[in-house]
């Protein structure tokens, strides 16, 4: 079914259904019920708990509580992360990763999805869940103008289906000069959307008309209307009409004011690139929640005295009372969450703020605050077990648990083990018995069972693609 | 050797007879003196004033107050600025093209220095002395060299040949080209190799290889250095003696950075060093007055011209900085200035100028183009000051050296004048306490500013431009050039009785630009007048706007026909009704000629538009009549050269009527058109020909017999007597007879339009339809002063009214309206015992007076005239005025003269005070933009 | 505080060891890391003179009259050393015009208002050891320099620190040799290849060994320089840093070295986690460059090299000296960062921090002036908003030689 010819009220609900296929797509955890014992849990909606526990069931969050208090069903897996600190998944809210080409070269091609590009087996969602990510909103990228749906995905799955937890989430707008400068850019912008008003209003004349011919009984009562929206143009006439939502790509300051103009119109959403020190006044009149590149740091060099200066973007927003969401590059250091949330409180922001900036509005600005962001019950069972304190460098994830399912163990990742483990470093090319030893020498027995015996089942292939297969490069 | 110097002498003098002003004696001799207004020695200090400078054999003998020996010849400098020669620490006169090598120390810039090109722009800019740079583009570029700039001798012109070895710390000594050597038979031993790069071709190594070449140059051990490349295979003296300390270095650097590697290179090596052009030592400033480097510099301003990367906004070359050289100086480095690359050395001292705008103090600038950069250059036993025992090389300046306008008038180099300024009287300024630019402003010590013979400024304290001829006249009182309303200056001489106008007259041409006449009224400062013949009748004639002080017949004539005079005094109904009819006859005339002129452009129109060649020709009614067979009538040629100083040209066009002879006469002389005039009588009998006719002031005989076309003839001129006139018949046919022969136009073969004939009785009354020229009318009695005012109004037609005596006591004819009157001589006379004022009297009335002294030789009272009536009242503003622009704007001749504004003529006169002051005396008199009176020196 | 007498007399002692304008200051109440030395918590730091009076614990003694400075909550370490820095603009770096100028001096090429200095003072690096580009086979002489002054020769610390040489494909990148066409072009220049690369080192020193041993017995009158240098460091009297990234470049730097019995620093050793039994034998500091640079996905590697990032700890295991720089990687982070990486990657933060501290002092013989926060030291320290590998942390202020170079709040 082809969600790109629904209309958009009903999009909310489709979120749902697709949530819901989602889930339903994985039965064998359909029973299962998950218990992770943690020294630490961040719930970031809620209070820390020490010493607590999080029930998951059919992949919900079910229950969060003391260990004391919270009974462990007997037909519960245990996890047993004793010590480890326990948190939600990040949430990016912007990334072009996992992709091939996220570049369309037609500058207006609202029809596009980036469905057809995600590739699982890209490293880019096997370093999400190094880094504890749980949902990527993938959209196209920012050499473009009207570019196509993006959709939010889990880092996991064999199949762009088995990742999707939503589609058709909004249309990827971009400011960004293309080689033709930026006044180029804005003219070519406004006249696309400007056409496709016009087709628009066309369209509705046409309709106007048949319905009259119809009533003065020119047409037969029983002749329906049938032409549909024209399915290239469909997108956009979503856009123009509000049922989609546009993330507009506004590069630096230099855009905000067409990017102001166009929100008067458009259901927008602002994904902001740095150097924006000059505009941070523009920013505020959006009157929105912006999405921040993944650099966020930048320097400036003064005309006149020839001096650098150091900006960071989150925090000028920070300052002006704008809230913002991070986003992680695709390696480099802003691919670490701790990076990012390190370079903020490095800048005086909160350290609260920081986290939220990459947890709850992320999953806001995708449309699913209920859904994802933070460890409540009755969102999704989506948690990483964390060495240590989230903002240390020193800090690992050790597990990542996505709607109730270990996805990504590190004593498993055999990219680090190539990378850490010189002496086994070209054994590992060759995986097999090694691998093995590592899970024997590791503690938790239920947590290992369950790949084990997955090996050649199929349930087992989104596994293997994150083990063996990818694991060396 | 002796014969050496003689030929110079004789050089010299020639030079002289050649350059001299004419008030300013050549001088021939070894010894002479220069009496200077103000004298700069060029050590900074201040300077002498009326001081002499005492010059033998090319040296400075001696500076100071006191006068010359009686006998030496003198150069007049007073009133004028002397310095000494300029030194240009830098220059690019060598233009010096770079080695293809990054080393070449042995490259002497004086190689290819041009001494026979002629350095007219140094000259002109003063410069005397000038460093000739190698070039500037190698680590190592050469040797520079310090010479003067002019002189016969091409030897003794060298200061010096090796006055220091440039090297390089900036950007530009990065990239040398790669000098490929191919082998002519490549071997295994001496194979084929690529083009070699040259070292150095980053910073990091400039130092490195400058210390290989030193150390490989000199037995010194330096700190570490590197080995030199395989090119070093030079002359390596030159290192060795900027080792020893014989020769100096002159390094180029312009960032601080290069600025302060040169510095350490200094230090390391001990020796003299001249930074050339560091712009950005501020930077490094203290490093470098600790190390006593010295430092040339090039303004970084290029007047005039776009100047490098100033068109880009985001060009990231390093900026120059104007004020470096006043940065260095402020902390004790000796500093040399020289314009920026590309600035013609003409403007060497505006160059210097700008250093001292950006906080240079005046004493120092001069000194570094004098004492400090003749020291820099180590040529200070030479040049650089006027001492005892030095090269007279000096300047003579028109002001203030740094002053915009000052030029050099004159520059002596060795004791011989190297160039001397043509007196070009491209502009003229004039100085003067107070300036009434006649229509109203005056200006206190103001200036006016005149070029090609037209007023270009006029203000207080304006610059002086460049080349002006500056006139100093700090106490005078400067009005536009006085205007006679009504004169026959020029008409008539001594003896010569004036002739009764007529309006087909064309007055301006009977009258000569030079005539002696015009000089009385010329030198009271009297510089155009209207000048018409003797009134008689009721239109008595043209008046002709001349210029009394013109250089030529041409730029004499102000307008042909500026009026013309007529008089009406009939009263009674109809009385007007004749002078109306005047008027009629010229409007008809206009008309014809206006529906000519449409004519004419309709008909090109439609020729622009015809493809065809137009048909054949029209055949016209008055074709020239079948030409006669008898042997006068014809056109006669003639030359008549009287005592060998007027050459006249006799132009006959006779017609034979019986033996009555007709047909026109016309006497050309200075290739000065006259028109044909029809001569009074003529006969022909027997071969014997006899014409009389008018000319030349009175009447004249020509009695001759003609033979075969030839006329053999005497001729009697009034007052130039009998001549003899050969003349030939040039063709047989005649023309028709003035004064319809000059408007005659043939039509032309395709059509084109005829002109209406021109009727040069009724031009005068066209020019004034026209508002071309003014009608004066003479009329006394009210009534007809009504009428004609009545009448003129009504047609507008401009006129001024004289006479009027009616006027005195009513002005109700008029109704209100205000004509100008002109007045003069006489305007205040006794009438019952009490004086009246008539002019004051008609100013009173608002008319605006004009005044005229009606005179011919006399006109040169016309001031006093105007100041008698002054003293009786009338206002000094009206009388000026009376004299300049109310009559120019009367005769509407207020575009050219009356007024000292923008694009007027320049005439001027500058009074010694008050021009209505008896006592106050014409100084100078200005006429089409010459001074052609000077009476500054004269004693009363 | 200060009242009997023999703390009286301390304090005047104390005193009399400044300069009489020059004002002390005490830093109290923070936790100090010395560097080399255990941790310091509540400590103490007297600094005047642009040199360190004293440090310790919180019974500290401070002069009188001295300048307190709370620093509750803060860190303070010596000032960062950068023992691989790029500073400059590299045109001006890499002379073209020879694969092999061991006499050039990187000092003479530098300019002090770069903001390369400005950035790495401002991120807390108080010294850096500059090197000649890497286009050249044998660049010349670095340079180790404060990173504040006006003037170059101001800033240095120690002249002819290291002399350059560079293994790889990076001095034969473009070049190329005469194959017909026009011989007279720009990218005519030795050499072309690994070969060539290794070809020309070889035979520099080959020559100043023949050199060194004719002038065992007849100097010649004037050594010509660069030869000169070389012979220098045959005699170990100027140590030489080779950069070299693959394991192969790393083997052949060895092997140079090893031949001409000449000690070498390994610059940017990438692959030293291949070789780290060879590295312990020949006893060579590893200077690695930009640990950052090492991606958890795909790898920053080199010139052919395949870098880990368990080679700091395999390093530190096996008792191979090493510093972390920011070298010549163009990715680089702030040194600061760069030592995060590294503890991140397996090494104590003590050994991570003593890597871009006291271990690139002595590497290149600078420690005792700087390098550590030790008594008669210069007073080159940072204070630092918390611990310095937290990847908060700021560098809030910054002192080269006493004077405050970055001040933050």
């Amino acid at each position: 079914m082809n969600a790109m010819s629904l209309s958009a009220p009903l999009l909310r609900s489709i979120l749902r259904c697709a949530v819901a296929a989602a889930i339903a797509a994985s039965p064998v955890f359909a029973q299962d019920l998950l218990a992770v014992k943690a020294g630490r849990i961040l719930t970031v909606s809620g209070p820390v708990v020490e010493d607590g526990v999080v029930l998951i069931q059919n992949g919900r969050i079910t229950k969060i509580g003391k260990q004391a208090e919270v009974e462990i069903p007997w037909a519960a897996k245990v996890i047993d992360a004793t010590g480890k600190t326990v948190m939600p998944t990040w949430v990016v809210a912007h990334s072009q990763g996992g992709m091939r080409n996220f570049n369309e070269n037609m500058q207006n091609v609202p029809w596009l999805t980036v469905g057809d590009a995600v590739d699982p087996a890209s490293p880019y969602f096997e370093d999400c869940l190094r880094n504890g990510v749980g949902a990527i909103h993938v959209m196209p990228g920012n050499q473009t103008l009207l570019a196509g749906q993006g959709m939010v995905v889990r880092p996991f799955g064999r199949t762009v289906e088995d990742m999707t937890i939503a589609a058709n989430t909004g249309i990827k707008m971009s400011l960004a000069a293309g080689g033709s400068g930026r006044l180029q850019q804005i003219r070519k912008l406004r006249r696309a959307i400007a056409d496709v008003r016009e087709y628009l209003a066309d369209f509705d004349r046409r309709k106007a008309e048949f319905d009259k011919e119809k009533a003065a009984g020119a047409i037969p009562a029983d002749k329906k209307w049938t032409e549909e929206v024209d399915r290239t143009k469909k997108g956009a006439v979503d856009l123009v009409q509000k049922k989609a939502k546009g993330w507009l790509y506004v590069p630096s300051f230099a855009e905000l004011d067409e990017a102001l103009r166009l929100a008067q119109d458009l259901d927008l959403q602002v994904v902001l690139g740095n150097n924006i020190d000059e505009g941070v006044g523009l920013v505020k009149k959006l009157g929105k929640p912006v999405v921040l590149d993944d650099a966020i740091e930048y320097f400036e060099t003064d005309e006149e005295t020839q001096k650098e200066k150091r900006f960071c973007s989150a925090k000028l927003l920070a300052d002006a009372g704008v809230p913002f969401a991070l986003t992680l590059g695709q390696g480099g250091p802003t691919a670490y969450p701790w990076w990012q949330l390190g370079t903020c409180v490095r800048h005086g922001i909160a350290r609260d703020k920081a986290i939220e900036a990459l947890t709850m509005v992320p999953a806001q600005l995708i449309g699913m605050g209920d859904q994802l962001g933070s460890l409540s019950e009755g969102k999704l069972g989506n948690l990483q077990i964390l060495t240590g304190d989230p903002l240390q460098a020193t800090s690992w994830v050790e597990t990542v648990v996505l709607e109730g399912q270990v996805v990504y163990e590190r004593s498993k990742d055999p990219r680090l083990q190539y990378l850490f483990e010189a002496e086994k470093a070209k054994a590992s090319k060759a995986a097999g018995p090694e691998k093995k030893e590592t899970e024997k020498k590791d503690g938790a027995e239920p947590a290992k069972a369950e790949p084990a015996k997955a090996e050649g089942g199929k349930q087992d292939a989104p596994k293997s693609g994150n083990g063996n297969g990818r694991g060396v490069r | 050797m002796r014969a050496a110097a003689f030929v110079r002498l004789l050089l010299a003098a020639a030079a002289f007879a050649a350059a001299a002003p004419a008030q300013d004696p050549a001088v021939p001799s070894r010894t002479f003196a220069v009496r200077c207004g103000t004298l700069l020695l060029g050590d900074g200090k201040a300077p002498l004033r009326d001081a002499w400078l005492v010059v033998v054999d090319g040296k400075v003998r001696s500076v100071g107050m006191d006068a010359p020996p009686a006998g030496t010849p003198v150069v007049d400098a007073s009133g004028r600025v002397v310095m000494p020669g300029i030194v240009a620490a830098d220059s690019d006169l060598a233009n010096a093209a770079d080695s293809e090598y990054q080393f070449a120390p042995d490259a002497l810039a004086v190689d290819q220095f041009d001494f026979e090109r002629s350095q007219l722009a140094a000259l002109q800019g003063g410069v005397t002395t000038a460093y000739l740079s190698p070039g500037r583009a190698r680590l190592v570029g050469g040797q520079g060299a310090v010479v003067k700039l002019a002189g016969s001798d091409l030897v003794a012109r060298v200061l010096d040949d090796s006055a220091a070895l440039r090297v390089n710390f900036a950007e530009a000594a990065l990239n040398a080209p790669r000098v490929f050597e191919p082998t002519p038979h490549p071997t295994d031993e001496d194979p084929l190799e690529a083009a070699r790069i040259q070292t150095p071709t980053a910073r990091i190594s400039v130092l490195a290889e400058l210390r290989a070449a030193f150390a490989a140059a000199t037995d010194k051990d330096l700190r570490a250095g590197g080995e030199g490349p395989a090119e070093h295979r030079f002359d390596e003296r030159p290192l060795a003696d900027v080792i020893k300390g014989a020769l100096p270095l002159r390094a180029g650097a312009f960032l601080a950075n290069d600025i302060r590697r040169a510095l350490l290179f200094q230090q390391e090596l001990g020796v003299r060093m001249v930074l050339e052009d560091p712009q950005e030592i501020a930077e490094v400033i203290d490093l470098a007055a600790a190390q006593k480097v010295a430092a040339t510099f090039r303004v970084p301003v290029r007047f005039g011209r776009a100047n490098p990367g100033g068109e880009d906004r985001l060009d990231k070359s390093p900026e120059p900085r104007a004020d470096a050289a006043a940065k260095a100086a402020a902390k004790g480095l000796l500093v040399g200035l020289a314009p920026a690359p590309g600035v013609p050395l003409r403007d060497y001292l505006m160059a210097v100028a700008v250093a001292v705008r950006h906080g240079l103090p005046a004493a120092t600038a001069l000194r570094a183009v004098g004492a400090d950069a003749a020291a820099i250059l180590g040529v200070d036993g030479r040049v650089g000051t006027l001492q005892p025992g030095k090269d007279a090389d000096f300047i003579v300046l028109s002001g203030d050296p740094l002053a915009v306008g000052t030029l050099v008038e004159q520059t002596w180099v060795d004791g011989e004048r190297a160039y001397a300024r043509k007196a070009s009287s491209t502009a003229l300024a004039i100085r003067a306490g107070l300036i009434h630019d006649g229509v109203g402003r005056s200006f206190r010590n103001g200036v006016v500013l005149m070029q090609d013979g037209r007023v270009k400024a006029v203000g207080e304290d304006l610059a002086i431009p460049y080349g002006a001829q500056v006139v100093d006249l700090p106490t005078a009182v400067v009005t536009p050039g006085l205007i006679d309303a009504f004169s026959h200056l020029g008409l008539a001489g001594e003896g010569m009785f004036v002739p009764p106008g007529a309006p087909n007259q064309r007055v301006h041409d009977a009258i000569a630009h030079d005539d002696p006449m015009f000089a009385p009224a010329l030198r009271e400062g009297i510089t155009t007048v209207l000048v018409a013949g003797k009134d008689g009748g009721p239109v008595s004639g043209r008046l002709a706007a001349v210029k009394t002080g013109a250089a030529d017949h041409a730029s004499m004539t102000v307008r042909p026909i500026a009026g013309l005079r007529m008089s009406h005094d009939a009263i009674g109904p109809d009385a007007i009704r004749g002078f109306a009819e005047q008027l009629n006859r010229g409007k008809q005339y206009v008309e014809a000629w206006k529906k000519h002129e449409k004519d004419l452009a309709d008909w090109q129109a439609g020729k622009k538009a015809e493809s065809q060649p137009a048909p054949a020709p029209a055949p016209t009614e008055d074709k020239p009549e079948a030409a006669p067979v008898d042997p006068v009538s014809g056109v006669w040629e003639g030359d008549l050269d009287v005592q060998g100083q007027i050459q006249l040209k006799f132009t006959l066009d006779l017609k034979l009527d019986g033996t009555k002879v007709d047909g026109t006469i016309k006497i050309s002389f200075a290739g000065r058109e006259v028109p044909a005039q029809p001569i009074a009588g003529g006969s022909f009998e027997g071969g014997k020909l006899k014409i009389e006719f008018r000319g030349m002031g009175g009447s004249a005989t020509l009695e001759g017999t003609i033979k075969d076309d030839v006329l053999t003839s005497k001729i009697t001129l009034g007052r130039m007597g009998d001549q003899d006139l050969i003349a030939r018949r040039i063709s047989k046919s005649s023309g028709a007879p003035a004064p319809r022969r000059a408007s005659a136009s043939k039509p032309d073969e395709d059509g084109k339009p005829k002109a209406p004939k021109v009727d040069e009785g009724l031009e005068p009354m066209r020019a004034a339809i026209e508002k071309k020229a003014a009608l004066v009318v003479r009329c006394n009695r009210g009534a007809a002063i009504g009428d004609v005012v009545e009448l003129l109004e009504k047609e507008g037609i401009p006129y001024v009214l004289t006479g009027v005596e009616d006027l005195y006591d009513d002005a109700a004819p008029l109704k209100g309206r205000k004509p100008a009157v002109l007045v003069g001589p006489e305007t205040v006379f006794e009438d019952k015992g009490e004086l009246k004022n008539v002019a004051s009297m008609l100013a009173d009335m608002d008319l605006p007076v004009l005044f005229g002294s009606g005179e011919c030789k006399n006109a040169k009272l016309l001031p006093l005239h105007a100041a008698y009536s002054v003293r009786y009242g009338l206002s000094p503003a009206d009388a000026l005025a009376g004299m300049s622009s109310a009559t120019a704007r009367a005769f509407r001749l207020d575009d050219r003269v009356g007024s000292l504004q923008k694009g007027k003529d320049a005439d001027l006169v500058a009074f010694s005070g008050n021009p209505f002051e008896p006592q106050s005396r014409v100084l100078v008199v200005v006429c089409n933009g010459r001074i052609v009176v000077d009476r500054r020196e004269e004693k009363q | 505080m200060i009242r009997s007498l023999p703390l009286g007399a301390i304090a005047l002692a104390l005193a009399a060891l400044l300069p009489a304008q020059d004002g002390v200051t005490v830093y109290r109440n923070a936790r100090i890391l010395p560097g080399g030395a255990p941790a310091i918590d509540n400590g103490v730091l007297v600094v005047g003179g642009g040199k360190i009076l004293a440090i310790g614990g919180a019974d500290t003694k401070a002069p009188n009259g001295a300048a307190v400075v709370d620093c509750a909550g803060k860190t303070i370490t010596p000032g960062l050393i950068d023992a691989s820095f790029r500073a400059g603009n590299t045109p001006d770096m890499n002379e073209n015009g020879d694969e092999v100028t061991p006499h050039l001096r990187v000092l003479d090429s530098l300019e002090p208002a770069d903001p390369s200095f400005v950035r790495a003072r401002s991120a807390g690096v108080t010294a850096v050891h500059v090197m000649p580009g890497a286009r050249s086979v044998i660049g010349g002489l670095g340079v180790v320099l404060k990173t504040h002054a006006k003037d170059p020769q101001a800033m240095v610390v120690k002249h002819d620190a290291s002399l350059r040489i560079v293994m790889g494909a990076e001095p034969s990148m473009g070049n190329r040799a005469i194959r017909g066409g026009s011989v007279d072009s720009i990218y005519y220049r030795r050499p072309t290849t690994r070969m060539g690369v290794v070809w020309a080192a070889r035979k520099a020193f080959y020559d100043a060994k023949e050199a060194l041993e004719k002038s065992a017995d007849a100097p010649p009158a004037t050594p010509s320089p660069g030869v000169e240098v070389l012979t220098r460091v045959l005699r170990g009297q100027v140590t030489a840093v080779t950069t070299a990234r693959s394991e192969q470049d790393l083997r052949t730097a060895l092997r140079l070295a090893a031949e001409f019995g000449y000690r070498t620093v390994l610059d940017d050793a990438q692959d030293a986690h291949m070789l780290v039994d060879e590295l312990k034998a020949a006893q060579t500091t590893v200077m690695l460059g930009a640990p950052s640079a090492t991606a958890i996905a795909g790898s920053a590697g080199a010139d052919g090299a395949d870098p880990r990032s368990v080679t700091a700890r395999l390093l530190a295991d096996a008792g191979v000296p090493f510093v972390i720089t920011t070298g010549s990687n163009a990715a680089s982070l702030d040194l600061v960062r760069e030592a995060m990486f590294a503890a991140r990657n397996g090494i104590s933060s003590a050994r991570a921090l003593d890597a871009v501290t006291i271990e690139p002092a002595r590497l290149l013989g600078i420690d005792q002036r700087t390098g550590s926060l030790q008594k008669g030291k210069d007073a080159d320290f940072v204070v630092w908003s918390t611990d310095p590998l937290d990847p908060a942390a700021a560098a809030e202020s910054v002192f080269v030689d006493g004077i405050a170079v970055q001040v933050l709040r």
